[in-house]
């Protein structure tokens, strides 16, 4: 897929969210969800966030080894680019799970729905200032965010 | 197919095509266990500061046959690092260091960093905070 095909399908996908929240408001007097669809869930984290996260995350690095310090970071306006397309995604992703397609009747839920998306707005203003310090400091907030949402509502299977 | 379905569909084909994970991010307890502590010391042979967590990468010799075997230690965030006196060159490429944390359930060669304890006996502590971690009881 060429990079203005997925730019037109991630600007289609953002076109439409409006409509989720317009769903929102119709099904306002259903009962609340309690935790969502768990396999659109899991399909939200494994197909959309976690990747979007990943490159966030691994766009700034520092690796030391025998061989000497590599640093990494995005250098051309094409590679901070994706950067920012991807903490959008992760921003968007957060509102999607505000919605009663995902919402959880826990408030902790609606707060680190929130927290995702707070953290994914400091990472769109990074990229765009290209401030590699910025989305590395930005890394551990969004972490933070998955962390804690994870650690209260995703199920530990037994060992 | 609903919009919130079409939204998600669509995103999903946008990013199909990224790249894989470098690195999970997880609660504690999906990949370590709080019962199997164990302490490593070993000579240090990576050190990866990359977000969600920074990784240290030792080789400790095998108690029984005396043959190095690489661990990789799983720490917190690089900022987390930094704010608790942590620098890039804190820790030099061939360190002997003292590793306390816990062992991965998988039974790899991999371990949730608490405590480091470096060879001039200053111990700095490593942990993801906000993980349900053992040690987040702690501080």
């Amino acid at each position: 897929m060429t990079r203005s095909s997925k730019s037109i399908l991630l600007l289609a996908s953002l076109c439409i969210l409006p409509a989720c929240r317009g769903s929102e408001a119709k099904t306002a007097a259903a009962p609340p969800a309690k935790g969502g669809a768990p396999t659109e869930l899991q399909r939200l984290m494994k197909e959309t966030i976690d990747p979007a996260a990943d490159v966030v995350w691994g766009a700034v690095s520092t690796t030391i080894s025998a061989e000497g310090m590599v640093d990494k970071a995005p250098a051309t306006a094409a590679e901070w680019a994706t950067v920012r397309s991807n903490a959008v995604v992760l921003r968007d992703s957060g509102r999607l799970l505000l919605t009663d397609a995902f919402a959880n009747t826990d408030p902790a839920w609606a707060a680190q729905a929130n927290a995702l998306v707070q953290s994914s707005e400091q990472a769109i203003k990074a990229a765009e200032a290209k401030d590699v310090e910025g989305i590395l400091a930005v890394g551990e907030t969004i972490n933070l965010s998955c962390a804690q949402c994870h650690l209260k509502f995703m199920a530990i299977p037994p060992r | 197919m609903d919009a919130s379905r079409a939204w998600l569909a669509a995103v999903a084909v946008v990013f199909a095509g990224a790249a894989t994970p470098l690195v999970a991010h997880h609660a504690f307890a999906a990949e370590f266990d709080a019962n199997k502590p164990v302490t490593l010391t070993g000579a240090v042979s990576k050190v990866e500061w990359i977000n969600p967590h920074s990784w240290l990468t030792i080789e400790v010799p095998n108690p029984k046959t005396g043959k190095p075997e690489t661990w990789r230690i799983e720490m917190g965030a690089p900022n987390q690092l930094l704010r608790r006196g942590w620098t890039r060159t804190t820790v030099a490429i061939g360190t002997r260091v003292t590793v306390e944390g816990y062992r991965a359930k998988d039974g790899s060669n991999t371990a949730n960093g608490g405590n480091i304890t470096l060879g001039d006996g200053r111990k700095l502590f490593v942990g993801s905070s906000g993980t349900g971690a053992p040690y987040d009881k702690k501080q």
